[in-house]
């Protein structure tokens, strides 16, 4: 290992290799920090839509016998993958390896929830369900709504 | 800055503006982590290759080297992750090669963990190194990150890119393993 010294500066001569310039580095960690958030805002959109369809679906009563069709896995299924990627976002941060994956995903989880209340209160669940039930096809089969129940 | 030695940080500033500087760097770094490379697994010509790749990726990555962490935890996590790589892509499971320095020090891990009080020195070094390389990777490398290599919990966290509690985790659980290898290898030479 006597010339390894030389070898690496003769082979970064020879690479014309030079060090990535700060910005890029930064813009890498902001891109993984704007993942996070987008996926944890999704993931609030998604808790706020679940949480309509769920307790306020126009009218619609939960009762014991019709439980488990209402509770909205769809919307379920949404929030835990955006949770996920949020983590794998928050996971790239330059310090997010030092945070337990439970105790983040459990954070990131309240954080969609909390959002997605708020996002509740001002009828963005609400919104989001009618229009996709009025302009798609596939999302009356995957949610129990009041006209089922009809 | 002081000349004769200067800090990590400052030969990492220094080695910004000029290339040349990068030397002290590699020199500083490169017989601590060729015996890590060795303890991983790699001969001699491979841990050289390693080395000059990662020396390389360090440099061309050197705008990304966070201060708040040493630079030597910054190489270690480079020449760890490329040593991994090169194992998965040659799809090989490395067999760690011992240094006499190594292993002397087996000798104090089965004192840690009061398994082989009974047993000559000898045949518990050869029953710890065996144990030791019959480990998952994971058990392993905090094992000989932390006994081989002397590095904190804190420091380990940052080479491997897991949290504390997960390395703590680990090193219990990697001696618990080590210990039950151990056992079992003795019960059978027993036979």
């Amino acid at each position: 290992m006597k010339d390894l010294s030389q070898d690496i500066l003769t082979e970064l001569e020879s690479r014309g290799a030079s060090p990535k310039p700060r910005w890029y580095f930064v813009a890498m960690r902001a891109l993984f920090w704007l993942l996070s958030a987008v996926c944890t805002v999704v993931g609030g959109i998604a808790f706020s839509v679940g949480w309509y369809v769920f307790f306020d679906n126009d009218g619609l009563h939960v009762t014991l016998g019709n439980i488990l069709q209402v509770v909205p896995y769809a919307w379920l299924i949404v929030l835990a993958l955006f949770v996920v990627c949020a983590y794998f976002g928050f996971r790239q941060t330059r310090k997010g390896y030092k945070y337990a994956a439970p105790l983040v995903i459990v954070l990131l989880l309240a954080a969609s929830g909390a959002l997605g209340l708020v996002l509740d209160n001002y009828d963005v669940g609400q919104n989001v369900h009618k229009y996709l039930l009025s302009h798609t096809d596939f999302y009356d089969g995957l949610i129990y709504s009041s006209e089922d129940a009809d | 800055m002081n000349s004769h030695n200067p800090t990590d940080q400052e030969l990492v500033a220094h080695t910004l503006r000029d290339r040349h500087a990068y030397r002290a760097v590699v020199e500083r770094y490169t017989q601590r982590l060729e015996k890590y490379l060795r303890r991983l697994g790699a001969d001699e010509e491979l841990a050289k290759d390693i080395l000059q790749e990662s020396f390389i990726k360090a440099y061309i990555n050197l705008n990304d080297y966070d201060a708040s962490l040493s630079l030597s935890a910054w190489l270690y996590r480079i020449v760890h992750n490329e040593t991994v790589s090169h194992f998965r892509k040659a799809r090989i499971r490395p067999e760690p090669v011992r240094h006499e320095k190594d292993l002397a020090l087996f000798d104090t891990i089965p004192d840690e963990l009061d398994i082989v009080a009974e047993a000559d020195a000898q045949s518990a070094r050869a029953a710890v190194q065996a144990a030791l390389d019959s480990l998952e990777s994971k058990y392993r490398d905090v094992l000989v990150l932390r006994f081989f290599e002397e590095k904190s919990y804190d420091e380990i966290s940052d080479i491997l890119q897991i949290p504390p509690g997960t390395v703590a985790t680990y090193i219990n659980r990697g001696k618990a393993k080590l210990k039950s290898a151990i056992r079992h290898s003795k019960a059978i030479d027993k036979q």
